[in-house]
């Protein structure tokens, strides 16, 4: 419950103030933090630099109502994260993670303002002890919604989260499974995914097969983050409630790999704006042009940029990607873009004098330049989401 | 010319006469050591001893330039005290031997000892030579070299991952001598992408394996793609005649479900054979 006991109490000093004017830097080098991680959990976790400042500001004032609120806003936070299925490990890494990144900021600052090291040890161990309080608050509302009625739901959270992440022993993966009715001798498909604008994360689990949290065949669903996870004995149908991916079957131990190929083919939904339920192995090279930035850019730069801006660059763009559609062959490329088959054997010409290219005698050129108008028309669209 | 590669191949750092303590500047190791380049590595303590400060400070200011983990100032501090010019671009390689070489005649050949590289940053890095050149460096038969995308200090870490992924592509690969990785097209993405390797060899090749002349089909298959999808090309090669040819494509099209004529579903078969192929070879390797 909320305590008056984890209330920070110090008189803050100039260098915090500073500090807390400077929230944007803060939130950018969290942002930042949070991205290195490899633990998704740990990066929803990290992201917020709001806490943190929040509680410094309520020791600075001494002003035992705002921090009320603000340990009233912690307390709730913790319960969401215990509903979501983080564990208090996730929790811990998060705030130590979160302390350091403050921490060393402190010191920057103190640095930059060259403030004495008595002020800037002074100032970092108010971080320190705000840290604590707001560490104490997270967990005091991740207990209190543990002892609820709804633990049966958050252990079941849990038990989706630690499997889908690879966190369990082979043991206990089998042992907890037989707890939640769950077969761990079958094979299940890895689901992720997101509802579509106005529809609701509940709509979306039903419209999938999943009721109260459980699939027809067995599996388990839970949201975590915005998102709903979980895992299906069968395919499920599509829908227009949101956009899911689907990783391939595998056995209740490997399901991680699954759920990774899940994420990865609902991030390629996303930027190529494709709808329903997106499976993995349908998507055929894809997830791959979408996570090798350094691969697509290096294409470009030997197949498009010698061909300049120019209106003439489009046609050309154009009539490559037509010519890789339709077999390589001229006459039926100028026959879908309704022009003279010297016209198309020209711009073929001009591209590989350009770029020194030959689609002549082997094939790997054709399939580096499709790779590469694959990573350009990712690049210029907008990720779906951020779109709507 | 292609040469068999052992990716395991372990690698002997020069001797040195005893008694030469190498955080000593009185040491007097400047040069290099009976021949060769004497190496720093970060696995093998007892070797440490064979490095001359200089090439203490050489190994030291790799790292930090290469692996990441430091500052912008600590990067410029390792960079002034070797003599890299912050202002300028460099070449990060990451080198590894080829079977029957040791690391120091792959560091020779690399010309690590010439006048213009003898003061560059280079360490050895789990069994690897790594290290920045000035420019890009001539052929080497001992062994095979990744390069990143030249860059200045303060983007040699990303330039550097790239060179590692370049090494590994061409070991994977099987190719020897040096590559910049944006030479070798998708080769790397083949070779780090599993997920999408193996989807679709499962989706392509799987059930060919199922049938009695899977083997034989891939083999055309192969054959085909190597004599850029040209079907008279190829049935002079196989010595079939072309229509056999055809009909050979044309069950496996029917098999796996794709159509040759599709660039992109071509690319994804092409891409599950090349998949199959290195890790057939990881896995050869490794039972040897």
């Amino acid at each position: 419950m909320i305590s008056a006991r984890n209330r920070p109490e110090a008189p803050i000093s100039a260098l915090l103030r500073t500090v807390l004017r400077n929230y944007d830097d803060l939130g950018s080098l969290l942002a930042e933090a949070a991205s290195h991680q490899r633990h998704p959990v740990g990066s929803a976790l990290i992201q917020d630099a709001r806490e943190i400042t929040d509680a410094l500001r309520a020791s600075a004032t001494g002003d035992s109502a705002s921090w009320s609120v603000i340990a009233a806003r912690l307390h709730d936070t913790g319960a969401a994260h215990a509903r979501s299925g983080h564990t208090v490990a996730d929790i811990l890494i998060a705030r130590r993670i979160h302390r350091q990144v403050v921490v060393d900021y402190v010191r920057k600052t103190g640095d930059r303002l060259a403030s004495t090291p008595e002020k800037v040890l002074g100032a970092v161990d108010q971080v320190i002890t705000a840290c604590n309080a707001v560490s104490a608050e997270l967990i005091s509302g991740y207990r209190h919604a543990e002892s609820s009625p709804l633990h049966a739901d958050h252990a079941r959270a849990v038990f989706i989260n630690e499997l889908l992440w690879g966190a369990l022993s082979a043991a206990r993966v089998e042992a907890t499974a037989r707890q939640f009715d769950v077969d761990p001798d079958q094979e299940y498909f890895a689901l992720r995914a997101r509802p579509n604008p106005g529809r609701g994360l509940d709509e979306l689990a039903r419209s999938l097969g999943f009721g109260i949290g459980r699939s027809n065949g067995g599996g388990l669903g839970a949201i975590v983050d915005g998102e709903l996870v979980g895992f299906l004995t069968s395919q499920p149908d599509a829908t227009s409630c949101g956009i899911s991916g689907l990783g391939p079957a595998r056995p209740l131990g490997l399901l991680h790999e699954s759920f990774r190929m899940a994420s990865r083919a609902l991030h390629t939904a996303d930027r190529r704006s494709l709808t329903g339920v997106c499976k993995f192995g349908q998507l055929g090279l894809l997830p791959a042009v979408l996570s090798d930035e350094a691969t697509g850019e290096a294409l470009c730069r030997r197949y498009l940029d010698p061909l300049g801006d120019s209106a003439f660059a489009t046609e050309i763009v154009d009539t490559l990607r037509a010519f890789l559609t339709h077999g390589m062959q001229a006459p039926r490329t100028a026959r879908a873009l309704c022009v003279h088959t010297n016209t198309v054997r020209y711009r073929i010409a001009k591209f590989e004098e350009l770029t020194g290219a030959s689609f002549r005698g082997n094939r790997t050129a054709a399939f580096e330049l499709l790779w590469a108008l694959e990573h350009r028309a990712v690049q210029n669209a907008p990720p779906a989401t951020a779109a709507s | 010319m292609k040469q068999t590669i052992d990716p395991q191949s372990h690698y002997v750092v020069n001797s040195i006469p005893s008694g030469v303590d190498g955080t000593d500047p009185s040491g007097g190791l400047m040069e290099v050591v009976s021949g060769g380049l004497p190496l720093a590595t970060s696995t093998s303590r007892e070797a440490l001893p064979a490095m001359s400060l200089d090439f203490g400070l050489r190994a030291r200011a790799a790292r930090v330039l290469l692996l990441g983990g430091a500052g912008g100032v600590a990067r410029r501090l390792e960079a002034d005290l070797i003599g890299v010019d912050p202002e300028r671009t460099y070449v990060p390689f990451r080198a590894r031997a080829a079977s029957g070489f040791m690391l120091d005649e792959l560091a020779s050949d690399l010309q690590l000892h010439r006048s213009a590289t003898r003061r560059m940053p280079v360490a050895e890095h789990e069994g690897d030579l790594i290290g920045l050149l000035p420019e890009t460096p001539n052929p080497v038969h001992s062994g095979i070299v990744g390069i990143g995308p030249d860059a200045q200090i303060d983007k040699l870490v990303d330039s550097f991952q790239l060179a590692s992924r370049a090494v590994d592509a061409a070991v994977a690969f099987g190719l020897i001598g040096v590559h910049e990785f944006a030479d070798l097209g998708v080769l790397p993405t083949i070779v780090t992408d599993t997920d999408v390797g193996d989807t679709l060899r499962c989706r392509y090749l799987e059930p060919l394996f199922r049938i009695d002349e899977g083997n034989e089909i891939v083999a055309v298959i192969e054959s085909f793609f190597a004599n850029g999808m040209h079907v008279d090309a190829t049935a002079a090669k196989l010595s079939l005649h072309p229509n056999t040819l055809r009909n050979k494509i044309a069950r496996f099209e029917d098999i796996a479900g794709v159509d040759m004529r599709n660039t992109g579903e071509a690319m994804q078969v092409w891409w599950a054979l090349r998949f199959v192929a290195v890790t057939d070879a990881q896995a050869k390797g490794r039972s040897e």
